[in-house]
């Protein structure tokens, strides 16, 4: 199994906050809304991103696995301690370890969409 | 012009020159960038308008073909940056813009452009983009000519 990289947290304990219902899904894979800090995702759509300084032509993230930082990015701890309603379009932030043309690896961090990744 | 920057940029650094910080020297230059003549109501036009242009260049990405589009997006960004402190996306709607200003997300560059060069307002267009000119300039003058009576 790749090495994360990431704080390493035991799932069932991550923040103590329950998972999602796990409905099962057509072929079985843990739905989305699952997700937490740690778990791991491949991204099933293609993406590319320029923000990697070593890919300035651009990055194709499809068929990648990543870490899940924050599964959801509009879960924000605001000032005023309040939730409040946003609208982040791309709200599952990972992170991925990328070989880099040097060879050495690099961090990328990245924002998907649900509709984007499927989880492992 | 450049005279008369140069001068208030020497006479502002000598008194931290021996005693200031390097930040605060540093800050000084920038503020002397910005032209000196700008009246105060069209600073953040301004500083978006020079904002834009530089991240164009740094992106390699374009300015719509038609300019009036460029300038009325800086002018959103320029009453979001003066109405919430954040220069968040003007094309976008939103329930919460105070919230959404303080999480930046939608701040400009939004995180789909950082990411993706997907400017949705039309801003900073890749090349391949059917509207995108050839520039990657507009004057203040432009500016505030295309979005007169806003």
């Amino acid at each position: 199994m790749q090495a994360t990289g990431v704080q390493a947290r035991p799932v069932a304990t991550v923040g103590g906050r329950r998972t999602a219902t796990r409905a099962a899904s057509s072929n079985g894979a843990r739905p989305v809304a699952a997700l937490e800090a740690g778990s791991r995702i491949r991204v099933t759509a293609p993406v590319k991103v320029y923000h990697v300084a070593k890919f300035k032509e651009g990055l194709d993230l499809q068929g990648r696995e990543a870490t899940v930082l924050k599964p959801d990015v509009r879960d924000y701890k605001h000032h005023d301690g309040k939730k409040h309603e946003l609208s982040a379009n791309l709200p599952v932030q990972v992170q991925f370890q990328v070989d880099g043309p040097d060879g050495k690896v690099i961090k990328v961090l990245a924002h998907l969409a649900e509709d984007e990744i499927e989880a492992l | 012009m450049a005279a008369a920057c140069s001068t208030t940029a020497s006479a502002l650094r000598r008194p931290g020159a021996f005693g200031g910080s390097r930040a605060s020297r540093r800050q000084l230059r920038v503020c002397a960038n910005i032209a000196t003549e700008v009246p105060a109501e069209l600073r953040s036009l301004e500083v978006m308008r020079k904002f834009s242009e530089q991240y164009a260049q740094r992106t390699g990405t374009k300015f719509c073909m038609d300019l009036s589009v460029t300038a009325v997006v800086i002018k959103g960004l320029a009453e979001h940056k003066d109405e919430l402190g954040a220069p968040l996306c003007p094309c976008r709607h939103y329930d919460d813009k105070a919230a959404e200003a303080e999480q930046g997300y939608w701040n400009c560059p939004c995180v789909p452009m950082r990411e993706r060069k997907e400017c949705h307002c039309m801003l900073f267009l890749t090349e391949d983009n059917d509207f995108a000119g050839d520039g990657q300039k507009i004057t203040l003058d432009e500016c505030v000519e295309f979005t007169k009576g806003m």
